[in-house]
């Protein structure tokens, strides 16, 4: 008897502790990333719209020398733009820093809110921190982690909206190792890029799923460029030759960017505004064209990249089968 | 004993390899992508739509699916329409059943979304079982890729992804025989990780349409069935035009003819006013019966059909041809040309039918 508990009662309570360990082991900690929102971002005022994420530093060394914050900000970005927010291409932040004299990126950490909202003209931006990085392939052991901190920082007001310091771990099943497992995983993490871009994708799924998402305050606000009408002078059933020219005008928006398309044959051909919301343009079929039966459509795109389009549904453009051949 | 060790290192051997290659992660998937996908540059938008459910317990997958799928096709020569703007697109054109998507013509959704191509995904399976010393997890999706400007499919897949823990896996202890079947089938994370490295797969050859061999590229263009009947309807519509327009320059021509007809005869009559002394006048020497005309064309199933819908309406309708071979659609006869005029009005706006007055051959 120990303190009241009999040999076998501890070894009992011994197996519980064991199986309990054993099991928070197994199913938890994977996947879940903890993150702190600092703000609550429900009013659309207060949500930022449109975000940067900066160059992401590294601290130390990597394995083989892979530029893991590189792979990480790309990763972070694919799966960040499924959420609600304007984001800015990388190529384009990357540009407008190169523009305001940062050759070196790890500088980008210190420039103040106010500066970084002169030079990116956001509300927000992402900054990352690749803390540290390892890929192990040994024995029965393979694992892959990256520990990074990453927060969004409103450049309105100079606030921390959310931050998380993670580790995340991609490792085979130690403590329940299978053969087929085992060697699976030695193949596996033995291609480092690899397996540190499944590492760094496994962390942003897991920041995205606890980072606020503006998806909703946009709801009912959507609105693309209108087009009102559409014209163009081909006429039912007309077979169009080479030297043919096909005028189309598009009626709309005023102050955009107005193009048309043949089919899924050309498209981009460019529309001039001759009048406030009267857009105009032509295209000289050529000897070397081959459209048949294609659909003109119209297209009136906005700053924002958003594009309205009609369909001309009167005629087709088809070039006349002689002057195919 | 030399032999002995060696059989037994043998089995083990074989053993390993065959749970390998049969028990580990199986992947089945089918893909074929177009030529044309080829064309789609960043000048290029493309929307990938809510994706559908076989069964409702599976609309977290879908989310995940969706969210990977948007993650692996940044990555594309294409640009992506955000998915706030597709879903709030979508609902303020009440379109929020996904089951529904593949029954509206992709050129619709051109228009209400603005994208030059849409990506339909369905869920057709996330079954998992479990049976103490061995568990499994298998999905199975299905995804087109639809230009919404000529409606040809770019992309079609179908994969399905499996995953299995426990003896298939030849455990080296109890812990892993007992707890890993259970580990599969608890853990959300087994199936997030399964989803992307489904979508992994999936996605290769669309971000890398260049390395689409013979056996995965589609021999010709297909075209999405409900594009291929709009795009006919299209079509007809226009050859209906292309004929009506036709035949309103022949019945213009026949009614310059007929007006200088009515000239000749006015003529032939001053002509006769001055040599004879009884007058006949005009509508007694050229009794003429009007008819009002909806329709003219080549094809005479296409006016038997215009025919039998009047009728049904309750319109005296009748056909009659031409010289050139041109089938009229004709409705009621009439002495005079206003009476006709008052009908043809009203055809014009109750059925929206153009309509002339013309006089009625061969009477």
């Amino acid at each position: 008897m120990l303190n009241g508990i009999s040999v076998s009662q501890n070894l009992f309570l011994r197996k519980i502790f064991f199986f309990t360990v054993l099991l928070s082991l197994l199913f938890g900690g994977c996947g879940t990333v903890e993150v702190e929102v600092r703000k609550n971002l429900n009013h659309p005022n207060i949500h930022p719209k449109t975000v940067a994420i900066l160059p992401f530093t590294l601290a130390g060394p990597t394995p083989e020398g892979v530029s893991v914050h590189r792979v990480f900000r790309k990763c972070f970005f694919n799966y960040f733009s499924y959420l609600g927010y304007l984001d800015m291409p990388l190529e384009n932040v990357d540009k407008k820093l190169q523009g305001a004299g940062m050759k070196k990126f790890k500088k980008v950490l210190e420039l103040s809110p106010e500066r970084l909202r002169e030079i990116l003209g956001t509300d927000a931006v992402i900054k990352g921190r690749v803390l540290e990085t390892s890929n192990f392939t040994g024995g029965i052991h393979a694992e892959t982690s990256i520990k990074a901190k990453i927060e969004m920082v409103d450049l309105r007001t100079g606030e921390i909206l959310w931050e998380t310091e993670h580790t995340e771990r991609t490792y085979s099943g130690i403590l329940s190792p299978t053969i087929v497992e085992i060697i699976q995983d030695q193949v596996e993490n033995a291609k480092v890029q690899q397996a540190l871009f499944k590492t760094a994708e496994m962390f942003s799924i897991g920041v995205i799923k606890e980072i606020p998402d503006p998806a909703d305050i946009w709801k009912g606000g959507v609105r693309l460029p209108k087009i009102t009408s559409i014209e163009t002078n081909l006429k039912p059933n007309q077979k169009l030759k080479p030297k043919d020219r096909i005028y189309v005008n598009i009626k709309g928006d005023p102050g955009l960017k107005g193009t048309f398309g043949i089919g899924n044959w050309k498209s981009n051909i460019p529309l001039r505004e001759i009048n406030p919301g009267m857009y105009s343009g032509s295209y000289i079929v050529q000897e070397t064209d081959e459209i048949s039966s294609a659909l003109i459509i119209g297209t009136l795109r906005n700053s924002k990249g958003l594009e309205g389009k009609r369909f001309y549904k009167n005629g087709m453009a088809q070039i006349e089968k002689s002057s195919l051949n | 004993m030399h032999n002995n060790l060696y059989s037994k290192f043998l089995q083990s051997f074989l053993v390993s390899f065959l749970a390998l290659t049969v028990s580990s992660c199986a992947t089945d998937l089918q893909t074929k992508v177009s030529g044309n996908l080829k064309i789609l540059s960043k000048h290029h938008t493309v929307a990938i739509l809510p994706i559908e459910t076989s069964d409702p317990g599976q609309k977290d997958m879908a989310k995940m699916f969706r969210q990977g799928l948007y993650a692996n096709l940044k990555q594309s020569n294409f640009r992506l329409l955000e998915r706030y703007v597709v879903d709030d697109l979508l609902k303020q054109n009440n379109l929020t059943d996904p089951s529904t998507f593949l029954t509206i013509n992709p050129m619709k959704f051109g228009e209400i979304l603005g994208v030059d191509a849409i990506v339909f995904g369905r869920i057709n399976k996330v079954e998992r079982s479990y049976f103490i010393v061995h568990s499994s997890i298998e999905l199975g999706v299905s995804i087109e890729m639809v230009d919404t400007r000529n409606g040809e499919i770019l992309w079609r897949a179908e994969q399905t992804e499996q995953d299995i823990a426990g003896m298939g896996k030849i455990p080296t202890g109890i812990t892993a025989a007992i707890f890993a079947p259970i580990e599969l089938v608890t853990n959300k994370f087994n199936l997030s990780r399964m989803t992307s490295n489904m979508l992994d797969k999936l996605t290769a050859l669309i971000k890398k349409p260049s390395e689409a061999d013979k056996d995965t590229q589609f021999e010709k263009p297909v075209i999405a069935k409900k594009a291929t009947k709009d795009l006919k309807k299209i079509e007809e519509l226009q050859q209906l035009k292309a004929e009506w327009q036709e035949a309103v320059i022949l019945d213009e021509e026949a009614e310059l003819r007929d007006f200088s007809g009515e000239l000749a005869s006015a003529e032939t009559t001053i002509l006769n006013e001055t040599n004879q002394s009884e007058i006949s006048p005009l509508k007694q020497l050229d009794p003429t019966v009007y008819t009002i005309q909806v329709g003219a064309y080549k094809n005479k199933t296409y006016a038997k059909k215009m025919e039998r819908s009047l009728k049904k309406k309750g319109y005296d309708t009748f056909i009659t041809r031409d010289v050139k071979k041109i089938y009229h659609v004709q409705v009621d006869r009439f002495d005079s040309k206003e009476d006709a005029a008052k009908l043809a009005r009203h055809i014009e706006t109750k059925e929206k039918l153009k309509s002339l007055v013309i006089r009625l051959s061969g009477v």
